[in-house]
């Protein structure tokens, strides 16, 4: 039923479909680097199954608090880093509460 | 129903002007917004802000809830007149993204923003797309695994009317996934609308922390307790892996946080195999009894040894 999801990749009008991101909007994501979708060997995007989300969280956040998608591309970074280091903390802690009683 | 002040909820003040309105909508969106804050009530906190925005932000909305507040209370219960009939036409605002819509006092005011064409012949509409944590054990990750998942749609009925229904699923999980990874069930969300396409089913993987074994990228780490004789003279342990126990030998001299490698017993990841690292830790027995005191007593005689050293040196 599934394959793996890393082989799966859209093209920009599967992309548009499964996003719900309607394509002016997903261009201007594109410029601005919060989407990166990489170039087959024909030249069209092909885009990964997890910047469903990206796409659709820079939406919300464009439209609930306003910020330009030049902020959404900086906030996305930051919040990206921020989840990366709570998860590498988390797993540091976990690994001392073997060694240490806490 | 409750009576909700919209202007405590944005914490201004009943005469605040448009821009103190906009600067306190953004403040508290900015803390409480689903997709930036990690506070465990931030969906229905940025609900009610955004709710209360929504009002406020629009001069004819205003005026219309700043009429009807002058029977209602915060928090109190709260009907609107019988013959209450808002003008504004409520827009698709979008903020029901995150599922609710608003609340029932805002849909008693303003109507439910339902969109009118729905019933229409020709209306079509992409059904809504499910998003699940689906949690997996180390173990399922090595191998395919079928998994059954089940969850909940809500589907227009033979009549148009959006039921919830139970859906089941055995879905099969590729080896390797990892934490966070998403996998998409096209069409497996709820049916569209008028014949539109069915919305696709997401499953996010959450893998299970273990008791004994933590996750560094596909490699494991598992922590090997050992007697002090042990690390002393060497030794050979039986370890459990995720597929079964192995022995593993211990050089002697061995220290507390000394890393030994098995190769191939991490987890897999796309085709190749991460490694165990047996990550080993020395213990002092508990207690003991008057010979073994005697046995400590002759190491520490005859064992030059300063585990300190570190600190003369500065």
């Amino acid at each position: 039923m599934t394959s793996s999801p890393k082989a799966i990749e859209m093209s920009l009008d599967e992309f548009i479909l499964a996003s719900g991101v309607a394509g002016d909007t997903l261009l201007l994501m594109i410029e601005e680097g919060i989407l990166n979708p990489h170039e087959d060997t024909a030249g069209e995007w092909r885009f990964e199954l997890q910047m469903i989300f990206t796409a659709r969280r820079a939406v919300r956040l464009h439209r609930d608090l306003e910020i330009d998608w030049c902020g959404i591309a900086l906030a996305l970074e930051l919040l990206d880093e921020l989840e990366q280091l709570r998860d590498e903390n988390r797993i540091l802690r976990q690994r001392l509460g073997r060694f240490i009683k806490t | 129903m409750e009576f909700k002040d919209y202007y405590k909820i944005l914490g201004v003040a009943a005469d605040a002007d448009k821009a103190a309105i906009k600067s306190a909508y953004r403040k508290l969106a900015r803390k409480y917004h689903p997709d930036v804050s990690s506070e465990s009530d931030a969906e229905a906190q940025f609900k009610e802000v955004a709710e209360a925005y929504e009002v406020l932000k629009d001069a004819q909305k205003r005026a219309e809830y700043d009429e009807l507040r002058r029977y209602g209370r915060h928090g109190k219960a709260f009907e609107p007149p019988p013959e209450w009939q808002s003008s504004t036409v409520f827009g698709d605002s979008g903020h029901a993204d995150f599922g609710g819509g608003f609340s029932d006092f805002f849909e008693s005011i303003f109507g439910s923003g339902q969109p009118h064409g729905a019933t229409e012949r020709n209306f079509k509409r992409r059904g809504r797309d499910i998003e699940l944590d689906l949690p997996i054990f180390l173990e399922d990750t090595l191998s395919e695994e079928s998994i059954p998942v089940s969850f909940e749609v809500t589907e227009p009925d033979a009549h148009g009317q959006l039921t919830r229904r139970k859906k089941k699923l055995n879905v099969k999980i590729p080896a390797g996934v990892s934490d966070g990874e998403r996998i998409r069930l096209k069409g497996q969300g709820s049916q569209g609308i008028g014949g539109g396409p069915a919305g696709d089913l997401f499953l996010r993987i959450r893998l299970v922390p273990h008791p004994l074994f933590d996750v560094e990228g596909h490699n494991l780490i598992i922590t090997v307790p050992l007697a002090p004789w042990e690390a002393a003279l060497g030794a050979r342990v039986e370890v459990p892996t995720l597929t079964g126990r192995i022995h593993l030998t211990i050089p002697a001299n061995s220290q507390t946080g000394q890393r030994l490698r098995i190769k191939g017993k991490g987890l897999v990841s796309k085709g190749h195999k991460g490694d165990l690292y047996a990550v080993l830790k020395v213990v002092m027995p508990h207690g003991g009894n008057e010979k073994s005191r005697q046995q400590w007593q002759q190491l520490a005689e005859s064992v030059p040894f300063d585990p300190r050293a570190e600190w003369s040196k500065r």
